[in-house]
């Protein structure tokens, strides 16, 4: 392992947002307050944003920060603000023996891919910056010139996927707009 | 030409299909009229076809159409093909023709009954059986045709599915067929390895490489073998000895199916296919030894318990299984032309009789028994006439069909087989006996009908009547097809390109005198004995009469033999095997899985969390197993 | 000096094994929703770190990808959510055991 990798500027950085990302990650998932869970998440989203940055993804760095930590977290808020969930009107005490089996699988879970990834080759290196040119760059223009060439299979699905939205914005309204009639109550 | 072939059967199956699925929405009149139609146009068919087998240079008319089965590697191939020759044409002729007349009868006879079309569906189902019976150019086609008239026989014995006697006949009728069947399958095999093939016709069928024995050659005890195992499939379906049992018990069905299937058609196809395979037979004197016996001694058995029957349908069928057995004593004896000849003749006349007593019957509202019977001459006169015509054509006397016909099987025994002989002399007297018997006891004497029926009686239609007429003078005019006395042998010479004609016999006349005499003689004395018939002379049960009565207690043989063995090896294995064994590896059975099941079930607990758990955990399993297979084999 | 590709996808794996203890230990729905984003970020650093790799733009456009399909679901899983608070006035996942054989 070249741990004096690390002690470089962007050794630092990825140290730095690494730490960020992993302990709020675990407050996501032990906090018993779903507000502040929530917040942890934000927290979280905006160190993988930073680690987007230290791998020369300067455009989803943005886009993370914008639609996940802005757009998909506040709707997030409002729905727990909208089911009053703040406190703690749910029992949201761990679930005995569920919770150790669960924990212990995850780490089981994570120890075995890392491994995995580690079994290989360990000490690859990330080319250097000077050496991430063209369509793989993560500028606007890198991104833009490779999403929206036709020669390339990234336009179709791109389409495709504006459609999934449209379809996503009527099921949400249609799910969550529709009132219940009162003839429908359950007698 | 060929395509015409397939009408025959084509016409009637669809019959049967409308019937059997919308008949009962179609009403009386369209219903039967579909049936009818069917029959009538599939008749039309076989004439055609049989005036194609008269100007074809061959003699035959054939159609492979499709290929059924065939098994790669070996010489097994099946094709759907049907073959008609003057054998079976003259088959086709009398079944399609037969079938038309008895299908207009029943229009009129079954009217009102609840199950009206698919009366009508089952019986043209079985005339689509039967021509793919006798027109069926391979063994399996033959096999399917066979099972399929079995079947529709069942399915009409038990037609009155209320009647408990109905379901049971219709079981037994099946069960009994079933015994004669494996023999008939037993003998396809054998067929099957000697010959290499199952087309009977073309240039390597079964019957051309008979026929060209010099190049082929079979031992005789293999054919022997053969032979026996062909006719007991034929004694099966033909009801012989020993297996004759499930044909009086048919009669449990409606008159007219005991009309068509059970005297006119389905049981001659017994006859039909020893004829068929007549070659086979002539290679084994044994065989034709065994044939003319088992003939014989069927003939007099229910000859003997026709006389003691008080039921008019039961006098009937053990006259048909007589008739039958006369049949196969002309195939026993050679005469397999005389057997064919018989069998036309005999579906006409026992048509007759069988449609003549549904009328009687039918007029007495559902009366079967002669007891209660006697003096409706004057009272159903064109019935009264027309069985009385049935009666002189069965009993033998000159010149009425039956008189020919039976005069040919009795030359043909005298000359080749005489204790065989004396068999059927015998059963021809016993035959003129009890049919005079059978009608003084309905049509003369004084009636013995209760008055409320007497005053109601049911007159026949035109419907009844009609086909009644036609068989009529059928049976008094189709002896003339084959009457070598006076000159006349259309019905051999029609043969002769399948069967070769018999050599003519000098013990002709002698033999014909007897017959005429026998038959005089027994027809005056039961016009003697039951002229003044009373119920109390003549129901004075002997011990004799009795035994005759049962047949000779054959039922009750199978009975001892059969049917206790088997009821107490049921019943032991139902305790034994049954209660304690089977049904405890079950119980252990079902309670393993009982409890697996128990204790897995917890794993579906319904909350998604556990299955995303249990699909982790999973993962973690494979990606070690994995990473561990991956480590070995990379060392 | 530059980074490892290890070490990105080390951190990946942690961050995925944090989503999966949440989603099987949280009993609030919107917190398992939470998980599970946790989980397709994680997924996504390493798209972008392989990508970084190979060279490959594919990597970032899988990620836009992934991005618009996790805002899909997220406001159709919480119109879900709603519509279930709405009629059974209870969002414990463990009381809807509907699933349940």
């Amino acid at each position: 392992m070249t741990l004096q990798a690390l002690l470089s500027g962007q050794g630092l950085m990825f140290l730095f947002f690494a730490v960020a990302a992993i302990a709020s990650g675990l407050l996501v998932v032990i906090l018993q307050n779903p507000l502040r869970a929530a917040l942890s998440l934000v927290i979280n989203l905006f160190s993988v944003a930073g680690l987007y940055l230290s791998l020369n993804a300067y455009f989803l760095a943005t886009v993370q920060v914008i639609v996940y930590a802005g757009a998909i977290m506040v709707l997030f808020l409002f729905v727990i603000m909208l089911l009053n969930m703040g406190q703690a009107n749910l029992n949201t005490s761990y679930r005995g023996v569920r919770t150790i089996i669960a924990f212990s699988s995850a780490i089981g879970f994570g120890g075995l891919m890392s491994a995995v990834a580690l079994k290989g080759q360990p000490d690859v290196m990330l080319p250097a910056d000077a050496m991430v040119t063209g369509s793989s760059a993560g500028s606007v223009e890198g991104i833009g010139k490779v999403l929206y060439n036709p020669n390339l299979p990234w336009l179709f699905a791109f389409e495709w996927t504006s459609f999934l939205l449209l379809v996503a914005v009527i099921g949400a309204v249609v799910l969550a707009g529709k009132r219940q009639q009162p003839s429908e109550d359950k007698a | 030409m060929s395509t015409i072939l397939w009408l025959v059967p084509l016409i009637p199956l669809i019959g049967a299909i409308i019937n059997g699925t919308i008949g009962s929405k179609l009403g009386e009149r369209l219903s039967s009229g579909i049936a009818i139609l069917s029959v009538i146009g599939a008749f039309i068919a076989a004439i055609a076809v049989v005036g194609g087998v008269s100007s074809s240079p061959g003699h035959f008319v054939e159609s492979n159409a499709v290929a059924w089965m065939s098994v790669p590697g070996t010489p097994l191939s099946i094709p759907f093909s049907f073959h008609v020759d003057p054998l079976n044409g003259g088959m086709l002729l009398v079944i399609t023709g037969v079938g038309a007349l008895i299908h207009i009868y029943s229009a009129s006879y079954m009217h009102g009954d609840k199950g009206y079309s698919r009366y009508f569906a089952y019986l043209n189902l079985f005339v689509f059986f039967m021509a793919v019976l006798v027109m069926a150019g391979n063994l399996p086609l033959l096999f399917v045709g066979w099972e399929g008239v079995g079947l529709a026989s069942y399915l009409l014995i038990g037609f009155w599915q209320e009647k408990w006697s109905a379901t049971q006949a219709a079981k037994k009728a099946f069960i009994v067929n079933r015994i004669g069947d494996v023999a008939l399958l037993i003998a396809m095999f054998m067929l099957y390895r000697e010959f290499k093939t199952l087309n009977l016709y073309g240039d390597s069928g079964i019957l051309t490489q008979l026929t060209a024995s010099s190049t082929f050659h079979v031992e005789t005890g293999v054919a022997t073998a053969i032979a026996l195992l062909l006719f007991g499939g034929a004694a099966g379906k033909s009801a012989q000895l020993p297996l004759f049992v499930w044909l009086p018990d048919a009669m449990e069905g409606p008159t007219p199916v005991s009309a068509l299937i059970h005297a006119a058609t389905m049981v001659t196809a017994g006859i039909y296919l020893v004829c068929r395979f007549h070659l086979l037979f002539e290679m084994s004197p044994l065989a034709m030894q065994v044939v003319a016996w088992t003939g014989g001694l069927t003939a007099l058995v229910a000859a003997c318990a026709g006389v003691a029957q008080w039921d008019i349908k039961k006098v009937l069928a053990y006259s048909t299984v007589s008739q039958l057995g006369l049949m196969f004593v002309a195939c026993g004896c050679g005469a397999f032309t005389a057997a064919m000849f018989h069998v036309t003749t005999h579906a006409f006349f026992k048509a007759l009789l069988f449609l003549g007593a549904g009328a009687v019957i039918h007029a007495l509202h559902g009366e079967q028994d002669m007891r209660k019977m006697g003096g409706l001459a004057s009272k159903i006169k064109s019935t009264h006439l027309l069985v009385l015509i049935g009666t002189i054509a069965i009993a033998g006397i000159p010149p009425l069909a039956g008189f020919w016909s039976k005069d040919e099987i009795l030359l043909a025994a005298f000359d080749h087989n005489r204790p065989v002989y004396g068999l059927a002399a015998a059963t021809s007297a016993l035959t003129a006996f009890y049919m005079w018997r059978m009608y003084m006891l309905t049509f003369q004497g004084s009636s013995r009908v209760d008055e409320h029926t007497a005053h109601h009686l049911h007159h026949p239609d035109t419907r009844i009547v009609l086909p009644l007429a036609i068989l009529g003078i059928l049976s008094v005019i189709a002896g003339f097809m084959n009457a070598p006395a006076v000159g006349l042998h259309f019905y051999s010479d029609w043969l002769a390109p399948v069967i070769p004609s018999p050599e003519h016999s000098h013990n002709s006349g002698l033999v014909m005198g007897i017959s005429v005499v026998v038959a005089l003689v027994a027809s005056a004395m039961s016009v003697a004995k039951y002229k003044s018939f009373t119920v109390g002379t003549g129901a004075k049960s002997s011990p004799v009469f009795a035994f005759f009565a049962s047949a000779l207690r054959f039922d009750d043989l199978y009975a001892a033999i059969v049917v206790k063995p088997l009821t107490a090896a049921a019943a032991w294995s139902n305790l034994s095997v049954e209660r304690n064994g089977a049904r405890g590896l079950l119980r252990l059975g079902h309670s393993s899985v009982d409890f697996v099941g128990k204790s897995v079930r917890r794993w579906q607990s319904g909350i998604v969390g556990d299955y995303i758990l249990s699909m982790a955990i999973c993962l973690i399993v494979i990606v070690s197993v994995v990473l561990i297979a991956g480590t070995r084999g990379g060392n | 000096m530059s980074i490892p590709l290890n070490y990105y996808i080390v951190l990946s794996m942690i961050l995925f094994s944090l989503g999966i203890a949440g989603v099987t230990t949280r009993r609030n729905p919107i917190l398992i929703f939470m998980s599970i984003e946790l989980m397709l970020n994680a997924v996504n650093l390493s798209l972008i770190a392989f990508g970084r790799y190979l060279g490959d733009a594919g990597g970032q456009m899988l990620t836009i990808f992934v991005m618009a399909v996790a805002a899909a679901e997220v406001s159709v899983g919480l119109g879900i959510l709603i519509a279930i608070f709405r009629t059974k006035d209870n969002v414990d996942v463990d009381v809807l055991n509907g699933l349940k054989g």
